[in-house]
């Protein structure tokens, strides 16, 4: 299960169920990442700043904002910043994957954008990994 | 001058004959010509006036009695002739003129007489002989027909109202069929003069001497009605015929009798077109029996009118007069305008034509209700809106609406106007891409009958009922969408953290026991999340929501994929002794739901697995033709015949076997019939173990 992390990645994941941000949050650090989770997208906004997260793992529905509008929001606040999607919801999913279509590399790597719930810790962390890797911007 | 006393009236003629130079014509009722042989001073009168030379022409009516009478004195006149029904009695010269007083009864000589030798009064009963002449016919063709009993063929026009009821009542009483067609008008007259007549026919049917009997075409309605009653009462047939011929006439299998007055009020007509001639019989008895067969008997018509069921329909071959029609409709309308457009175009048509805004000035100057159906076009949206949505200036205070139906639902090819339920015009369409009205329509039906013009009625209510049907039918759809959606994401929201905390703790705990129980929560919490895909699933095809996401991939890649991932389920739940093997031996691209086939491919190889304990499981991916076969073959325990039949129904399971809800096999071929393909499974020929197959279109 484990994937060698020699600099440690640090990662804010964004869900409003607390109990996801936990088993995502411990999943990760289990695995050598360095992880922020917030269940309030508002407040996870508001602490967010550029330059420190390498990657963000954002739930879709949320309440107030939803994730690709966060996600929006993040990257005028850091041009540079990576986003993985993961939802429960079918209907996301299919769109945000055809919102994000997968790069040459990403297809060659197996990196994934958009992620469903629920997801074992092993396929979180080797897509996460993955896409940290090789995904798009 | 006047003569009194027969003697006088003998003398007074005597002196006529002997007086006359060149020519004497005599014309005499049929009591006369006995008189002419019998009475000597006239005998002699006739035969002296022969031998000087004069010539002499004489006009009677020749009947059987007095036939050998006239034979006597055709032998002494140069020329006799016939005339039915002759009243008076003269003789007129070149210079005179004798009018004996009109009396018929036989042998008796006139007491009195008209006498003149004024050249006017002389010229004008010359006059009056002349054309008495040129209507009688020659006296030895009248003595053949009382002879020989033999009719000559005779067409008259007869004139005189005693006459003419004389010789219908002839023409009704020798028939043995008798075929009338006539307005209200001659029936009325018929009953007035010659109702008796008929008898006579009536009874010869009812003995059934007569198989035609009497029949009678008229227009039945209000105002026939009793007397149709009447005429049914007595024996006679009748038949109602819309249109009637602008003519009267009676036919009966010897004579025809026609004429072109209405006989308003049951007035005896003024003339009377009388004929034996087979060629008239001939063809007025076939235009009867041509009005007969398509007549509608008079006792269905009655009811009809008693029930007030009065209907006219009407086919109109002509686009145009449809069109006048059309907007006349509409036009009228007093309370209600329904109308059904089978396309976009029609409407356009129509509305360039003028029906929608007439439609819509029923509307606003005489509050008519106005409802429209049609198919939904951008198009004419604009036209729509400005319908039916309130005008800013003014008050909208008109009824219209306007509905969008489902043009394949409606399947009407015809645009369907119905005017205050009491008319319908059907106009249909002939080709839909002519731009004018006049162009794109075939044929149209009016019709004001009740049951025919409800139907339509009762077409545009349930086509009307159906948009709202439709409407709340969508708006279901939506909400059940909506709730798929949200219970899906509330029942795999808890499956989350079980499933990833469990991972967490049982990478972090080293104890063998508290691992193999952290296992069991693994497995279940996976068989949960299992379970609420499968039941999710069939939530979607139940509702027909189960979307397609279609790419284009290679199908062999994925079912590596897929076996892989099978290959690790093995390994994790250490059933070394399965092997999965694949064959396939190109790449096999496709368009089609990725996942979708994914979770396919993944049922068939879990179900393979389920059911084997110890063997090799072989998947093929074959091209064959247009179509890919993928198959999945076990060496297991094959399926249970019991279950077999209903293998790919909703909880086709075993109470007593394995886990599994029994939704499997029909998700899958819900998902392969959605992608046109089909799936299939059967026990191998071996008898051990059973192969699942499923096939799809290679649609390039």
């Amino acid at each position: 299960m484990a994937v060698m992390i020699i600099a440690k990645s640090r990662v804010l994941v964004v869900d409003d169920e607390p109990d996801i941000n936990l088993t995502f949050k411990t999943g990760l650090e289990a695995n050598g990442f360095v992880v922020d989770a917030f269940s309030d997208p508002v407040l996870a906004l508001s602490n967010f700043k550029p330059g420190v997260y390498d990657l963000l793992l954002l739930d879709v529905r949320m309440p107030q904002i939803n994730g690709f509008e966060l996600y929006e929001k993040f990257r005028k606040i850091d041009s540079n910043v990576k986003a993985c999607f993961i939802t429960a919801h079918d209907v996301y999913y299919q769109s945000l994957k055809e919102i994000f279509p997968a790069s040459k590399e990403m297809l060659l790597s197996g990196a994934k954008r958009v992620l469903r719930k629920p997801i074992s810790i092993h396929d979180l962390i080797e897509t996460v990994e993955r896409f940290r890797r090789d995904g798009d911007q | 001058m006047i003569l009194k006393g027969t003697q006088n009236v003998i003398d007074a003629e005597v002196q006529f004959f002997s007086k006359a130079q060149t020519r004497v014509d005599t014309y005499m009722n049929y009591t006369r010509p006995p008189l002419a042989i019998g009475l000597d001073p006239i005998r002699m009168s006739f035969l002296h006036s022969k031998d000087r030379g004069i010539y002499l022409r004489y006009i009677t009516e020749i009947t059987k009695e007095n036939l050998s009478y006239c034979k006597e004195l055709m032998r002494i006149v140069d020329d006799m002739r016939h005339l039915d029904a002759i009243k008076g009695n003269f003789m007129v010269s070149e210079g005179e003129y004798v009018g004996p007083l009109i009396l018929f009864e036989h042998g008796k000589i006139a007491p009195q007489a008209v006498y003149s030798n004024i050249s006017e009064v002389v010229e004008q009963q010359q006059y009056l002989f002349d054309n008495f002449w040129n209507q009688a016919i020659p006296a030895k063709e009248r003595i053949k027909e009382i002879e020989e009993g033999v009719i000559p063929v005779r067409t008259r026009l007869l004139e005189n109202r005693v006459e003419i009821i004389k010789q219908l009542k002839h023409l009704n009483n020798s028939a043995n069929k008798l075929s009338i067609c006539s307005t209200f008008g001659g029936m009325q007259m018929s009953y007035n003069y010659l109702f008796d007549s008929y008898n006579n026919l009536v009874d010869k049917h009812r003995r059934a001497d007569s198989k035609e009997g009497m029949r009678w075409i008229t227009n039945i309605d209000k105002e026939s009605l009793d007397l149709v009653k009447i005429f049914l009462n007595a024996g006679i047939q009748i038949r109602h015929v819309k249109n009637l011929p602008p003519m009267n006439f009676g036919v009966s299998d010897q004579e025809i009798a026609a004429t072109l007055e209405k006989m308003e009020g049951g007035k005896m007509s003024q003339s009377f077109l009388i004929s034996n001639e087979p060629l008239y019989i001939n063809h007025f008895n076939s235009l009867f029996d041509e009005l007969w067969k398509n007549g509608i008997n008079a006792k269905d018509r009655i009811e009809d009118v008693e029930q007030g069921n009065l209907g006219d329909i009407e086919v109109i071959p002509n686009s145009v007069r449809a069109r006048e029609l059309y907007l006349n409709l509409v036009k009228s309308a007093n309370e209600e305008v329904l109308l059904i457009f089978p396309t976009t175009n029609a409407f356009i048509r129509q509305h360039k034509m003028g029906v929608v805004q007439l439609a819509k000035e029923a509307a606003q100057q005489r509050n008519v209700k106005v409802r429209l159906l049609m198919p939904k076009h951008e198009s004419t949206e604009p036209l729509v809106r400005s319908l039916t949505e309130e005008d800013p200036h003014h008050y909208r205070n008109y009824d219209i609406d306007v509905r969008y139906y489902i043009e394949q639902t409606s399947g009407t090819k015809a645009t369907i106007l119905v005017v205050d339920r009491k008319h319908s015009l059907i106009m249909e369409l002939r080709d839909d891409s002519k731009n004018t009205f006049d162009e794109a329509i075939g044929f149209s039906t009016y019709s004001d009958s009740r049951p025919g013009v409800l139907s339509y009625v009762s077409i545009f209510e349930n086509i009307w009922l159906q948009t709202e049907m439709y409407k709340k039918v969508k708006e279901t759809e939506r909400m059940q969408k909506e709730f798929i959606d949200i219970a899906a994401h509330e029942l795999k929201t808890p499956i989350q953290p079980i499933l990833g905390l469990t991972e967490i703790l049982h990478s972090q705990i080293k104890d063998v026991k508290q691992k193999e129980l952290l296992d069991t929560i693994f497995r279940n919490a996976k068989r949960l999340n299992r379970l609420t895909e499968d039941v999710l699933d069939l939530t979607k095809i139940e509702s027909q929501s189960l979307q397609l996401h279609t790419e284009r991939f290679n199908l062999r890649e994925m079912i590596l994929n897929t076996i892989a991932d099978s290959r690790n389920e093995i390994k994790k739940e250490y059933k070394d002794n399965i092997v999965l093997e694949f064959v396939s031996k190109s790449d096999i691209f496709i368009e089609a739901d990725r996942g979708r086939l994914n979770q396919v491919v993944s049922n068939l190889l879990n179900n393979a697995i389920k059911f084997t304990k110890e063997g090799i499981i072989i998947t093929t991916a074959e091209k064959k033709d247009t179509h890919v076969v993928i198959s999945v073959k076990d060496t297991g325990t094959g399926i249970d015949p019991e279950i077999l039949p209903r293998l790919f129904t909703r909880f086709a399971t075993k109470s007593e076997s394995k886990t599994g809800t029994g939704l499997g096999l029909f998700i899958s071929k819900s998902i392969v019939e959605a992608h046109s393909g089909r799936i299939w499974a059967e026990n191998n020929a071996d008898g051990k173990g059973a192969t699942f197959s499923f096939s799809l279109p290679l649609n390039n």
